[in-house]
C-alpha cells in the first residue's frame, strides 16, 4: 500500500484519540516505521497490522475499524489532499458514483506501484445503482462500505447500502446496491 | 496508395475533442466543442478575433494568409472575455477553413474546479487531469518530506539533549567512588566503572561479557542458586544485600550491594545496574562500638 493510506490511519487515530494513543498503537503493532511518506510503497501487512491493533486497542471489531477508516478516507484525507480532484468527480452523489470507475481507473496511472481495485456501475436508476468492486486484496469490503458512507456524508445524502454479493459467498467480486 | 479519410459526426468529434473550434474561410467561428461554453460562456459564433487572441506565435493580422503560417505549430489562445482562460493546441486546414484542436491549460486542479469542469468535460485520452494529479502528488510528497525533516530535526534535538544528559550521568557513574556495573537479565556485564575494576581486581577486558556472578562480592558457585537469581532478574526484583569478602592481603572487607532494573517507558526491563559500596569502615566502627559497649558493660560502675 502507498504511505498515504497508513498516514490516513495515523491521522484518524490522532484526530479522534490523541497522539499518545497513536504512539501506543504503533508500539503495540510492532511496526518499526514511525513516519510514512505518502508516495512510498509499504508492505500491505503494515496496514493490516495497524487495523488489527486499533481493533484490539479501541475494543472495536475489525469491520468497524475498516468502515471508520473508509469514511475518514473520503471525508478527511481526499478532501484535505485531493479536494479539487474529488470535485471534478461530480457535483452530486449519483454523478460521482457513475464517474467512479473512470475516476478510479486513473489511480493506477497516478500510483504506478499500486494494484488498485476496479469499480463498475450497473442498474442505474433514479435513486439507486449497483457498485461492483473487484479487488485482489481480501478483507477490504467493509473499507469500501466506509468509502460509500463517506461519499454520503460529503454529498449530504442519506444512503442505504446493501451487500448483494460477496467473495465470501462464492462470487468473484462484491456488489453493493446503493440507494439515496 | 489509398488515402484514408476520417469522417465524424459533430457529436462524435466533440466527444473526442470537446474543446475544438472550427472556423470558416472568413475566420468566423462555425462550430465548437461541447465543453468550450463551460470555460467561455460568452463565446459567440462571430469572428474568431472577437472571441480570441493568439498569444503565441505572434501574427501580424487575423487573416487566412497569417493563419497558414501557424499551421504545424503549438498555438496558445486566450479568451478575449477573460485573461485566465488559455487553450493550447494546434490549427489544421480543413475544407478551406481552420480547425483548432486542443485543451484548456491549467496549472492546478483548483483552476479546473473554478471553471466548474468535471472529468466528463475532458476526453478520456486527454491526460491533463492525470498530470495535474501527479503534480499534486509531488506537492504532497514535498510537504511530507518537509514534515519528515521537521520530525528528524526535533528528534535530533531530543537525542542531543538525551546524549548530554547521558554523558553527565555517565561521568557521575564513572567517577563514583562506589562500584557501578550494568548487566542484562542473564547477568552478563556490559559496562562498569573504575571503582568496580578496583573491587574485582581485574582489567576491563576480563570483565565485559562475563557474568556478575563470576566476581566478588557477587560470586556464586551453585548453578541452582544462579538460575534462581536470574529468574528474579527476569521479574525485575530489587536486590539489597551485604556480604564480606577477604582481600588478597587477608583483610576482611564489607560490601553493600543494591541491584535494580532499568526499565523503558513501557516498563520493559532494558538491563540491571548494581551499586557496590565498601562499608568496611562503618562495619568496623559498628563492631568497635559494640565491643566498647560490651567492654563498658563488663566494667562495674561505681
Amino acid at each position: 500500500m502507498y504511505g498515504i493510506v497508513n498516514k490516513a490511519i495515523e491521522e484518524l487515530v490522532i484526530s479522534n484519540f490523541g497522539k499518545d494513543k497513536w504512539e501506543i498503537i504503533l508500539a503495540k503493532s510492532g511496526i518499526e516505521h514511525s513516519f510514512f511518506i505518502s508516495n512510498e510503497t509499504y508492505d500491505d501487512a503494515i496496514t493490516y497490522q495497524l487495523a488489527q491493533t486499533i481493533s484490539q486497542e479501541m475494543n472495536m471489531s475489525i469491520d468497524d475499524v475498516m468502515i471508520a477508516f473508509g469514511e475518514w478516507w473520503v471525508v478527511k484525507t481526499t478532501r484535505d489532499k485531493y479536494s479539487g480532484l474529488m470535485q471534478t468527480g461530480g457535483s452530486n452523489l449519483k454523478q460521482f458514483l457513475i464517474n467512479l470507475p473512470v475516476f478510479h481507473n486513473r489511480i493506477m496511472l497516478h500510483y504506478p506501484k499500486l494494484t488498485p481495485p476496479e469499480f463498475k456501475i450497473s442498474h442505474i436508476e433514479e435513486r439507486n445503482l449497483c457498485l461492483h468492486y473487484f479487488s485482489k486484496r481480501e478483507g477490504l469490503q467493509e473499507f469500501v462500505r466506509g468509502l460509500i458512507q463517506g461519499l454520503g456524508i460529503i454529498y449530504t445524502a442519506e444512503i442505504k447500502i446493501e451487500l448483494l454479493k460477496s467473495r465470501s459467498d462464492g462470487s468473484d467480486h462484491e456488489i453493493f446496491k446503493i440507494s439515496w | 496508395m489509398e488515402q484514408l479519410e476520417f469522417n465524424f459526426r459533430k457529436d462524435t468529434f466533440s466527444k473526442i475533442f470537446p474543446f475544438y473550434i472550427l472556423l470558416d474561410t472568413n475566420l468566423f467561428i462555425k462550430s465548437y466543442g461541447n465543453s468550450i461554453p463551460k470555460i467561455i460562456p460568452e463565446l459567440k459564433k462571430t469572428l474568431f478575433k472577437d472571441n480570441f487572441s493568439i498569444s503565441r506565435p505572434h501574427i501580424e493580422e487575423y487573416s487566412t494568409n497569417q493563419f497558414n503560417t501557424i499551421i504545424n505549430q503549438l498555438v496558445i489562445l486566450k479568451s478575449n472575455y477573460t485573461d485566465e482562460t488559455i487553450l493550447r493546441g494546434q490549427f489544421e486546414i480543413i475544407d478551406e477553413g481552420y480547425l483548432f484542436v486542443g485543451s484548456p491549460w491549467f496549472v492546478s486542479i483548483d483552476e479546473v474546479v473554478q471553471k466548474n469542469l468535471s472529468i466528463n468535460d475532458f476526453a478520456f485520452h486527454d491526460s491533463l487531469l492525470d498530470i495535474l494529479h501527479v503534480s499534486k502528488n509531488y506537492e504532497i510528497n514535498y510537504n511530507d518530506l518537509k514534515e519528515l525533516l521537521k520530525t528528524v530535526n526535533e528528534q535530533r534535538n531530543i537525542l542531543k539533549k538525551d546524549k548530554e544528559e547521558l554523558n553527565k550521568l555517565s561521568l557521575v557513574a564513572r567517577a563514583n567512588k562506589n562500584g557501578v556495573v550494568i548487566f542484562d537479565t542473564k547477568g552478563i556485564i556490559s559496562w562498569c566503572n573504575d571503582a568496580y575494576l578496583n573491587i574485582v581486581g581485574l582489567p576491563l577486558n576480563k570483565i565485559i561479557g562475563s557474568s556478575i556472578h563470576d566476581f566478588e562480592p557477587d560470586k556464586r558457585y551453585d548453578p541452582i542458586e544462579i538460575e534462581s537469581i536470574l529468574n528474579e532478574f527476569e521479574k525485575g526484583v530489587i536486590f539489597n544485600n551485604e556480604k564480606t569478602t577477604i582481600s588478597p592481603d587477608g583483610k576482611k572487607i564489607w560490601f553493600k550491594t543494591i541491584k535494580q532494573p532499568v526499565r523503558d517507558a513501557d516498563g520493559k526491563i532494558l538491563n540491571y545496574f548494581a551499586v557496590i559500596e565498601d562499608i568496611t569502615s562503618e562495619k568496623e566502627k559498628e563492631e568497635n562500638g559494640n565491643n566498647s559497649a560490651v567492654t563498658n558493660e563488663s566494667i562495674p560502675q561505681p
